[in-house]
């Protein structure tokens, strides 16, 4: 079973979305059908993290199968110390997700599960595929069940919301497109093989020239940028967070927006590696806007989802400014980054979707005081919060200090701009908590339920991993040690060749 | 009999054997009686897959017959695929809508069956003469099909509009071609372009005939500014022959077009290839400028029918073998996702007050009839060239093509344009997913149009997971 692992995990979802398609009528049967499916998904990735070779850089348990041979198109998959993280975050907020949404959900459950479902192989699918075709394919299939996901069980803007998110995906996309074919046909005149292969297009990066370069970056770039999404790309996410279910939520923050920060790792960093030499001040910049901008806008929100929302294009700006900072820790907070951002984002986003269940409405006026009614939930959203703002002993903190320290070594005075931004998380954090928890009593909420046994039990696996991280990083770093080394070196030899 | 003789006999032998079978459908319609008509249509489909199975070309054999008139080789044949894959899938998806509007005669059968005789010659033509002749044929198919539904006024307008603006670019190109034969001596596309390696490009009568003869050509792919007759007949026409208009004779000029630029005007490609390459952008943006701001769905699909012509026109002005390769795949493609697309189109019944096609009819479709809402969306996802469907398949092989040609710019505005286009196919999914119904909407999906949906959005599926045997199919037939 080990030499298929990969593909068993890309077509493991969609089997099941076509088995509840074809055998389940009711929602109620639909539903546990998608749960058990995304637990046993889950379940795979263990024996794919156990064997694991933790000392090895390469890609691991590759498959390779012609799809397309006249041109040069394989069904190709593999799996490194950064997407073997990816997978494992993308698994796990999946069934989250998913016995998260069993109340929340309440009209055509088994067209909401099916899309959960296919959504996950084509998130899956992504962060494994070796073939720009096939990365390609998934990357933009994965956009139509999440485009279903916000504007069938969306809120009320859940129409504009879903058009703006498939709009600004699908228009960043097709530069990319043409920029994968620009490589081709590169690799192509090059080599004389003319492939879509990933390592293989990768593997002549010497041969591009400055110029192409910095087009085939730009037009990466910008489909990345919107992905993940940098200032002035984000306008999307608000909307789109917003509106969409919690499901919804959890998915597109925790996984969806580390697909552009891992396009960037993946191909922006190793195949244009000048270009990003030469714009990495730029990025910083767009980044330390992204953290401070997207801090000082989350401030101002009086929608707590919305709030989350803008901390998300806040929070990301750490990631791309720890990848850009280019050197070992930087990119590794960077990824470290990516995954406590999808978990502690996450958690916030199914305990907002909670208790917007009980109270229908999500305004931080609408509250007050409702620590006393909900005393668990409030203890639970309190160390998110804290997790939220990087406390030391939560995974957060580690993230954003290694982003910090490689961020000092590579542009000291962005650096100070963007620890600044880590005290604006606290202002607005602690605020919107104080706001809602307890300031004000709001007679209203007297009766609220606290959380029941479901919801604990889908927030705990987040918490352990919470608190784990910032306890011990090294089980999770440690898988990506080597593959990050791999490309700090990559990228060092190409800087040294640079001067 | 002399070899030539055979050759001759070769180059139209499946010409022939189509005009045979045309002619005993003509004789089936009389003996069939007014409820069964339709089985006209079903001896039509067995003849042509007898046909192609008969014609199916040895790879890379060329027959060339009649003074080098006519051609039969595997680029036909792949046309002549498409043809009768748009002839199937249309005879198959209309029988319900011909039957409700009372027009379920023999005649749309035969005449939609010798129009594809038209369009064979148009793409084996290898001179201008036999090429206008197949045109012809086809379009006076054409004019007939639109104006079918005569007791519709919208039908007959179409059908007017057709042959008045039809004949007038027949005309244009007509005269045109009596320049080329001025200019170069011959109307055979050789010798055009051996005339046109010594002088005769230089000359000012042949600049006249090429801007005469292209506006003819764009004419009939709708090519923007030549466009102005396509959103009327399309919307005007009865849905299963709009179907059929938009796929079938497209594809035929844009074949016709092919060889006639590659081969005959070959010498002069720095002429016309700027030309069309500013025509394509023209007609992709506007086609998907003005799509965006339709509310009724069957004219949205006859401006983006101008789009995807334009997006066709990618692939010719690559000018390297990938890119006809894409613009047959495209076709094929093409034929499957809008016809059926139209075929689900046509059952929708709007109870209201308005019409039938309003993007409202189809709002909450898809609680009324998930079957129908699943069909439709795949349509239009794939009209978008959104991958995994087939779609993208053809879109990217265009772009591929394109960007091989290091026409960098062209591609990028058709990259965009294709991002353009989304929205309008999206509006049809956001009125069927997220809208609730406003109007009382019969949509009954009849087995003939399920069939044909069905069929198609099965190859619109397999042709986007597993591309290759068809991506190889025209590799190897369209060497």
């Amino acid at each position: 079973m080990m030499s298929n692992i990969l593909s068993i995990l890309i077509f493991f979802p969609l089997a099941a979305a076509l088995f509840i398609l074809i055998f389940f009528k009711g929602g109620k049967y639909s539903m546990w059908a998608a749960f058990v499916a995304s637990v046993i998904e889950f379940f795979l990735t263990i024996p794919l993290m156990t064997n694991f070779d933790q000392s090895s850089s390469a890609m691991q348990f590759v498959e390779r199968v012609n799809w397309i041979p006249a041109l040069g198109i394989q069904y190709s998959v593999g799996v490194d110390g950064i997407s073997v993280l990816m997978i494992f975050l993308t698994t796990l907020l999946s069934a989250i997700a998913i016995l998260g949404s069993f109340t929340y959900i309440q009209k055509r459950q088994k067209e909401f599960y099916i899309s959960m479902l296919i959504l996950e192989t084509g998130m899956v699918g992504v962060f494994l595929a070796l073939d720009f075709f096939l990365f390609y394919i998934l990357w933009e299939a994965m956009l139509i069940p999440m485009y279903l996901i916000i504007g069938v069980w969306g809120g009320k803007r859940r129409i504009y919301a879903a058009v703006k998110f498939f709009l600004y995906t699908f228009a960043g996309s097709v530069l990319m497109m043409l920029a994968i074919i620009a490589l081709y046909f590169k690799h192509g005149a090059l080599t004389g093989v003319y492939t879509f292969d990933i390592l293989a297009i990768t593997s002549q990066y010497a041969s591009y020239s400055t110029a192409f370069q910095m087009i085939v970056f730009a037009a990466f770039f910008l489909g990345f940028a919107i992905k993940v999404p940098m200032f002035p790309l984000h306008t999307w996410l608000p909307d789109a967070h917003v509106e969409a279910p919690t499901a919804g939520s959890v998915i597109l923050a925790g996984v969806l927006l580390k697909m552009g920060t891992y396009g960037m790792l993946r191909f922006c960093l190793p195949i244009t590696p000048i270009a990003s030499i030469k714009l990495m001040p730029f990025v910083a910049i767009m980044s330390v806007i992204a953290i401070i901008y997207g801090a000082l806008v989350a401030m101002v929100q009086k929608d707590i989802k919305k709030l989350v929302a803008y901390s998300s294009v806040s929070h990301m700006g750490f990631v791309t400014l720890g990848i850009y900072a280019l050197n070992q820790s930087g990119i590794e907070g960077g990824i470290l980054q990516m995954f406590n951002h999808g978990i502690i984002t996450g958690a916030l986003f199914l305990l907002i979707g909670l208790v917007y269940e009980r109270t229908h409405t999500r305004e931080v006026a609408d509250y007050g005081g409702i620590a006393k009614s909900v005393p668990v939930f409030a203890t639970i959203f309190l160390i998110f919060t804290m997790g939220s703002i990087g406390l030391p002993s939560m995974g957060a903190f580690i993230g954003e200090f290694l982003v910090l320290v490689g961020a000092f070594q590579a542009f000291s005075d962005w650096a100070i701009l963007a620890a600044i931004g880590v005290i604006f998380s606290a202002v607005y954090m602690l605020w919107v908590y104080q706001r809602v928890f307890y300031q004000g009593l709001n007679t209203k909420w007297e009766n609220l339920k606290d959380m029941n046994l479901r919801e604990v039990i889908y927030i705990f696996p987040l918490l352990i991993i919470v608190f784990w991280i910032g306890m011990y990083p090294e089980t999770f770093t440690a898988y990506m040690h080597e593959s990050v080394k791999n490309l700090v070196e990559h990228m060092q030899t190409v800087a040294v060749a640079m001067k | 009999m002399t070899p030539i003789a055979i050759m001759n006999l070769l180059s139209i032998y499946p010409e022939v054997i189509m005009i045979v079978f045309g002619l005993v459908l003509v004789v089936l319609d009389v003996m069939t009686s007014d409820e069964k008509k339709s089985m006209v249509g079903y001896f039509g489909i067995a003849f042509i897959i007898i046909t192609v199975l008969i014609a199916w070309p040895p790879v890379g054999k060329k027959f060339l017959g009649f003074g080098n008139m006519v051609m039969w080789d595997s680029y036909s044949f792949v046309f002549f695929l498409i043809f009768g894959v748009a002839y199937t899938l249309t005879t198959l998806g209309g029988v319900s809508y011909l039957k409700d509007n009372g027009i379920l005669k023999g005649e749309f059968y035969t005449v939609m069956f010798f129009s594809i005789v038209g369009m064979m010659f148009m793409v084996s033509a290898f001179d201008l003469t036999v090429f206008y002749a197949g045109m012809e044929t086809m379009a006076i198919s054409m004019y007939i099909l639109a104006g079918f539904n005569k007791k519709s006024v919208r039908s007959s307008e179409a059908g007017v509009k057709y042959f008045i603006i039809g004949a007038f670019s027949s005309g244009l190109f007509l005269y045109g071609l009596t320049y080329v034969y001025g200019a170069t001596g011959s109307m055979n596309y050789l010798e055009i372009a051996a005339a046109l390696k010594g002088d005769a490009a230089g000359l000012t009568t042949f600049k006249l005939c090429l801007v005469m003869m292209l506006a003819g050509f764009a004419f009939k792919i709708s090519a923007v500014p030549f466009h102005m007759w396509a959103p009327d007949v399309y919307q005007g026409a009865p849905t299963p022959a709009a179907g059929f208009m938009t796929v079938a004779p497209k594809a035929a000029a844009m074949g016709a077009l092919i060889r006639f630029a590659w081969i005959a005007l070959e010498p002069v490609s720095g002429m016309w290839a700027l030309f069309f390459s500013i025509l394509a952008v023209i007609t992709m943006t506007y086609g998907n400028l003005v799509a965006l701001a339709q509310n009724n769905v069957k004219r949205m699909l006859a401006y983006s029918a101008i789009a995807h012509a334009g997006f066709m026109l990618m692939g010719l002005v690559s000018m390297n073998p990938e890119g006809y390769q894409s613009v047959a795949l495209y076709a094929l493609i093409y034929a499957f996702m809008n016809i059926g697309a139209f075929t689900l189109i046509g059952i929708i019944k709007n109870k209201g007050m308005i019409e039938d096609e309003r993007l409202e009819s189809f709002a909450g479709l898809s609680k009324k009839s998930p079957m129908l809402a699943v069909g439709l969306m795949i349509f239009m996802f794939s009209l978008a060239g959104i991958p995994p469907l087939a779609g993208f398949i053809g879109k990217f092989q265009i772009l591929m093509a394109t960007m091989k040609a290091e026409l960098y710019w062209l591609a990028i505005i058709g990259g965009l344009n294709s991002a353009l286009a989304c929205y309008y196919y999206m509006r049809v999914t956001i009125f069927m997913y997220f809208k609730e119904a406003e109007y009382e909407v019969e949509a009954v999906v009849t087995r003939s149009a399920f069939i044909t949906s069905f069929i198609s959005a099965i190859m619109i599926l397999v042709i986007g997971f597993f591309p290759s045997f068809f991506v190889n199919l025209v590799k190897t037939l369209l060497v």
